[in-house]
């Protein structure tokens, strides 16, 4: 049994097979050779994995990115982050981190914001005298925000995986995302003081108010989905929903840059993307449900609780193994791989599974641009037309930040539970 | 050219559902969000709007993973294969295509047999009153044409590379 459900699909990752196919092969072989369940449940998982109305946010907010990352959205964005920043050093390296911060406060989407927000940035940061291997580190490191920040994708898998609630691991994600950001800003203010990289322009309130104006619809999307969350008056499905319905409505018809066809081509990439997503979101479920009947997770909580190791030492063995998963595989993929080992594990030990995600989701954020294979370093690359070079050795210190964050977040709880208690209760 | 027709048929196939599911989503968005209106607005929900909703979904689901299987994106851990030989990739991908007639084959067996019992039954959904042999044929349907797919690239010759890391390849 350990070969089928441990070895088998390891081998299969490794060389490089579909998730979806990895995993259900799995379970196809375990339910052939060592069990005897009537196939129908095969089906019947299937699909009732899917048949969950909190998952309909997926799509939603996958489609508000990507209305959200045509037009001329990012560049409101830009300038209003711009205009509040005012003179101070690195102000510009600042307002690149807090609009990659706000743009995956809309989209939910990492590689989306290192494009967008990468796209907008790079010109102005090479004119302004920033090194470009600090640029390239930068723009590569700061979407790794956006897996923490609300409405990340990762943490509504996170939470249909480990049923929890998708609103609670919003609330808890705020705290860390502010953390996130802050220590990037202060890595970005420091490095700009120390090489005498020049400051943007004054603070002028009449140009802060002049960039609101531009930008004010820009800004409605995360307006929507957090003031409806957690103003009690949509579910988070729902305020997805509303949030693609503003996000094409603004472009279309107040800004009048995309067209329908644009409406309608977004809507069918999002579709495909939802099928990358979904597919192995149903696997990996069956493949959870099959380790749940052999008991396999509990058994591998009972080794671990008999090593009677401290807890600290625990989340660090996980933090270790999550960022190596992080530099080899996409969140998605490894949150649902992974919660069904590691969430009744932290669970015995104490450790709330809320706290955890958010845990769970920086590590992977920091896979995402982590040497060797992140996949934020190839947008980067392909997006930003950057010298792979260039990327692995400007974003070394940008991981030491992050690692900062994260041993934070890890080892105080309230970073991440403050958030829940201030939102929810 | 003989081996030309075949891809052809499979993206002309990819294009059609991708168009499918594009209406689907938009289709979906606009019952949600007028589902919100009328229940704020009118006081009064759309009934069997959440069903409608998360079976659109489910075709979102299998559907587009067909796309995704036929135009080959699907997520994968391609990081060792990348450094492969060209003789290697060429053999990974043929086992690849059989594991997937295999496994894809079976649950095509088993979907269309559940599907066809639960259209024997002629139970409905409990609100929108659809039948439900209709959203649990999707995955039959998905995996009868995985099933082909696979069949084609084992023996036609596919030039189709596998999609490289993307923007919108992951979150």
């Amino acid at each position: 049994m350990s070969l089928v459900l441990g070895v088998l699909p390891v081998l299969l990752l490794l060389l490089g097979f579909p998730i979806f196919l990895v995993l259900l092969s799995a379970v196809v072989a375990a339910l052939l050779l060592f069990m005897h369940i009537p196939l129908p449940v095969l089906h019947q998982t299937l699909f009732g994995a899917v048949n969950a109305y909190t998952l309909l946010a997926i799509p939603f907010f996958i489609f508000t990115g990507e209305l959200m990352g045509r037009g001329s959205v990012a560049q409101r964005l830009v300038n209003f982050v711009n205009a509040g920043v005012g003179k101070i050093p690195g102000g510009l390296g600042v307002t690149t981190v807090c609009s990659s911060a706000l743009f995956g406060a809309m989209s939910g989407l990492s590689a989306a914001s290192v494009a967008t927000i990468g796209r907008a940035m790079l010109p102005a940061l090479t004119k302004a005298g920033y090194p470009m291997r600090f640029s390239a580190g930068l723009l590569t490191a700061m979407g790794a925000i956006d897996v923490v920040i609300p409405p990340s994708i990762p943490l509504l898998v996170y939470g249909t995986a480990a049923q929890e609630s998708v609103p609670r691991l919003y609330a808890a994600g705020i705290l860390p995302a502010l953390l996130l950001t802050a220590l990037l800003c202060s890595y970005v203010i420091w490095y700009c003081w120390r090489h005498g990289i020049g400051a943007g322009k004054a603070f002028a309130l009449g140009e802060l108010g002049r960039a609101t104006v531009r930008g004010a619809t820009a800004l409605g999307a995360p307006i929507i989905i957090f003031g409806g969350i957690y103003g009690g008056i949509f579910t988070p499905t729902e305020a997805a929903a509303v949030a693609c319905v503003y996000a094409a409505g603004v472009p279309l018809l107040i800004y009048r840059e995309l067209g329908w066809r644009d409406v309608f081509d977004c809507a069918q990439s999002t579709a495909i993307f939802t099928g990358q997503i979904l597919v192995i979101v149903a696997c990996a479920i069956l493949f959870g449900w099959i380790l749940t009947v052999n008991q396999i997770p509990a058994m591998l909580t009972q080794w671990l609780m008999g090593l009677h190791l401290p807890l600290w030492s625990l989340l660090l063995a996980i933090n270790i193994l999550l960022l190596l998963v992080g530099s080899f595989m996409d969140p998605i993929s490894a949150i649902l791989l992974l919660t069904p080992l590691l969430v009744p594990l932290v669970k015995a030990l104490g450790v709330d599974p809320v706290h955890f995600g958010i845990i769970f989701a920086v590590n992977l954020g920091i896979g995402l641009f982590h040497p060797p294979f992140g996949i934020n370093i190839f947008v980067a690359q392909t997006v930003l037309r950057l010298p792979l070079d260039m990327i692995y050795r400007g974003i070394v210190p940008f991981v030491f930040v992050y690692l900062v964050g994260l041993a934070i977040i890890t080892y105080v709880p309230a970073v991440s539970l403050a958030g829940v208690h201030w939102l929810i209760h | 050219m003989g081996n030309l027709r075949p891809q052809l048929v499979l993206d002309a196939v990819a294009t059609a559902f991708s168009r499918l599911l594009g209406a689907a989503l938009i289709v979906a968005v606009l019952v949600n969000v007028i589902n919100v209106i009328s229940r704020y607005g009118f006081n009064h929900a759309l009934t069997g709007a959440d069903e409608l909703q998360i079976y659109l979904m489910i075709g979102l689901a299998f559907l587009g993973g067909l796309v995704a299987h036929i135009r080959r994106r699907h997520l994968r851990m391609d990081v060792l294969t990348r450094h492969f030989p060209p003789r290697i990739v060429r053999l990974l991908a043929s086992v690849e295509a059989l594991l997937g007639i295999a496994v894809c084959g079976l649950m095509t067996w088993v979907s269309w047999t559940y599907t066809i019992r639960i259209f024997r039954l002629g139970s409905h959904s409990e609100n929108a009153h659809i039948p439900m042999w209709m959203p649990h044929s999707v995955l039959a349907i998905s995996f009868t044409l995985m099933t082909l797919v696979g069949l084609i690239r084992l023996f036609v010759r596919d030039e189709m590379p596998i999609a490289p890391p993307s923007e919108e390849a992951t979150s």
